[in-house]
């Protein structure tokens, strides 16, 4: 499978299990009939939204120009992507707990009142936009990395794929969610991200990379071997310093969308 | 009809907030910084991405410092 469309493939996965959780505990508290319609209704907003964006983006836009703007996106994603993973990484940052998440979001859709035994406005609307909020960053991925290749439809197959795939281990695991190694997938997919973006932004502005395609596998090592050696520093400094200060709640540090 | 617009507008742009600068504007400026410079070093040739990425890194470096430093 080629980097890129690994890259899609992975964020697409971290992303639609975090979105899988919400869908799962608007099923569980208000029927899974609701949700699931919710969950489709959004899943096809998304499609559109990479058809309408994404294909005027490759047609239209001269490909240097496409190329700068696609890295500086990916760049801003795959930064941030990083960050948030080496501060959890290095025990800095509270790690996402998807058992937790889906308890307080059960807690609070059953004290909305009761189930309708036709459609449950409640139940499709917190799954919609569970999936909705949690794929536009997929979609922002997609169209870059598509859009930058001339592949924009394996780049959405390979998002769609991934939603799949989660859908299926999430049924079959039954809500094991949190024994997805999240924060492992996000560290690769934050390298592969900033690597790309780097990569694209350069090529763009006019740089030529010494292997030409190949520095791209290069970077995602370089940024991987960076975020490894900043986990092992951040985790020591947090050993020697004179008090332990305590990992900022996953919530607080929740603030953005990424 | 003017107030849903405005309130349309306000939340697109809430979101593109939340989006691409959130928690981290250090990294956001980095990045529009990154455009200047690659530009800048395209004139050089050779073995320009070097620091470029040399210094997206250390952009992400400073950004994680002053995380722990806040923390």
């Amino acid at each position: 499978m080629p980097l890129f469309l690994l890259a899609v493939f992975g964020a697409s996965a971290v992303e639609m299990v975090e979105a899988l959780t919400i869908v799962l505990a608007a099923g569980v508290s208000r029927g899974f009939r609701s949700a699931l319609e919710g969950a489709l209704a959004a899943m096809c907003l998304l499609v559109v939204l990479v058809g309408a964006v994404g294909v005027p983006l490759v047609n239209y836009v001269p490909l240097d120009d496409l190329r700068v703007a696609v890295g500086a996106v990916l760049l801003v994603l795959g930064l941030s992507w990083l960050r948030k993973a080496i501060l959890r990484g290095a025990g800095r940052l509270a790690h996402r707990n998807e058992d937790e998440v889906f308890r307080r979001t059960k807690d609070a859709l059953e004290k909305t009142g009761p189930v309708p035994r036709s459609r449950d406005a409640v139940g499709f609307t917190v799954a919609f936009k569970g999936v909705f909020l949690e794929g536009v960053e997929v979609v922002v991925i997609v169209i870059s990395l598509g859009a930058s290749q001339h592949r924009l439809l394996d780049a959405a197959s390979a998002a769609l794929g991934a939603a799949l795939v989660v859908g299926i281990a999430g049924a079959l695991l039954a809500r094991q969610l949190s024994s997805v190694p999240e924060n492992l997938i996000k560290t690769v997919v934050g390298a592969m991200l900033s690597s790309f973006g780097v990569f694209w932004l350069g090529e763009g502005a006019g740089i030529a990379w010494p292997g030409s395609d190949l520095a791209i596998s290069l970077l995602v090592v370089a940024f991987g071997v960076f975020a490894w050696a900043a986990m092992g520093m951040l985790r020591l400094v947090g050993r020697e310093g004179s008090h332990e200060a305590p990992p900022i709640p996953a919530t607080l540090e929740e603030g953005s969308s990424l | 009809m003017r107030s849903v617009v405005g309130r349309l507008v306000r939340g697109l742009g809430r979101f593109l907030w939340d989006f691409f600068i959130g928690d981290t504007p250090g990294l956001f400026l980095a990045v529009i910084l990154a455009i200047g410079f690659a530009y800048a070093l395209a004139s050089l040739g050779g073995w320009a991405g070097v620091p470029l990425v040399a210094f997206v890194m250390a952009a992400l470096g400073a950004s994680l410092a002053r995380a722990v430093k806040g923390s």
